[in-house]
């Protein structure tokens, strides 16, 4: 199974796992104005179950830009991967479980 | 949301896995509307973004998108995708952008029988931008690979040649449908062959018509011709 590192930090290409699909965009400018505040929605969808990818690198750019602002020297990468993965194998009845559950489902 | 308001650069990174262990009928099978709650739930994850900033990308140094070549060079060095859509280096002196419900998505489908069902798939949506640009250098790239998919679709297929048992109920019921099929479509056949045979009729005498009146014309013209070579 595909390992989990959901705090690492690294750049766009340093993430060499391989997933079924994947968007990739970069963009440079001198300089930025933005008119108005960008709505923007990004998604990973998947079943039966799913690993998901987002990473964005911004250069010259705040998180949140604001209308009428203008940014200079901007840099920024965006990856959003995700890959389909099967469920986790359910334990068989009997084995190792006496049939009143075992705790708490894991949380996402 | 932690997300850093005030700070010119950046980066964040997020790996998620979605899905619970939930009890259903076959390897892989899910009801679709579990897709829409998995959406929500991927909505729901935003909330682990984290910002960091990184040493030295104070918007001082500019970089550029890797060009064409560098990115085909890494993709033949890693597993090479089975789709590879690479939208190459824009470069524009100044551009002024005011887009409305923009998307882009890459899906993938896959079904076996009704014992598995797979759809993986990444959007990304621009509800309204309005921004004008200096100096731009922009490129995509779009990617899918089936290598994962294979791979599970393969192992449910030595699962069921291991355990034939699993599709019984499957062939029993796929069965019954090319029974009532063939019902239905026997009758179709009937109906079909008598409008057939009528409409090879009626096209036998429109075609013996055709070729007269071509035969006709060319009579003529080959008459004009030798009209005009004997003048």
């Amino acid at each position: 199974m595909r390992r989990r590192r959901e705090d690492d930090v690294g750049e766009v290409d340093d993430v060499d796992d391989v997933y079924d699909v994947e968007i990739r965009a970069s963009a440079s400018a001198e300089e930025l104005l933005f008119h108005e505040e960008p709505d923007v929605r990004t998604r990973a969808r998947g079943t039966p179950e799913r690993e998901s990818l987002s990473v964005r690198e911004r250069d010259g750019l705040p998180w949140r830009v604001r209308a009428g602002g203008v940014y200079r020297n901007v840099h920024v990468d965006y990856r959003l991967a995700a890959a389909v993965r099967e469920p986790d194998p359910e334990p068989e009845p009997g084995q190792g479980d006496d049939g009143r559950g075992s705790g708490p489902p894991a949380s996402g | 949301m932690q997300q850093d308001d005030h700070g010119t650069g950046g980066s964040t990174r997020r790996r998620t896995r979605h899905g619970g262990r939930k009890r259903h009928k076959g390897p892989g099978l899910r009801p679709e509307r579990e897709l829409e709650a998995q959406v929500a739930e991927a909505e729901a994850e935003g909330t682990r973004t984290r910002p960091v900033e990184r040493p030295g990308t104070e918007g001082a140094g500019r970089k550029v998108p890797r060009s064409r070549e560098e990115r085909s060079a890494r993709a033949s060095t890693t597993n090479d995708p089975d789709v590879y859509l690479d939208i190459p280096v824009v470069k524009v002196d100044e551009i002024e952008l005011d887009v409305e419900d923009l998307a882009a998505s890459v899906s993938l489908e896959a079904d076996v029988l009704d014992l598995l069902r797979l759809k993986v798939g990444v959007d990304v949506e621009l509800g309204h931008v309005g921004l004008t640009i200096k100096g731009v250098e922009a490129q995509a790239l779009l990617k899918v690979q089936l290598d994962n998919v294979r791979e599970i679709i393969a192992r449910v297929l030595k699962t069921i040649d291991s355990n034939p048992q699993i599709i019984e109920h499957v062939v029993r019921g796929v069965g019954r449908s090319l029974e009532e099929v063939s019902e239905g479509t026997g009758e179709a056949v009937a109906g079909a062959g008598r409008g057939a045979g009528e409409a090879v009729a009626e096209a036998g005498q429109g075609a013996g018509r055709a070729l007269e009146e071509t035969a006709g014309a060319v009579g003529d013209v080959v008459g004009d011709f030798d009209e005009e070579d004997d003048g």
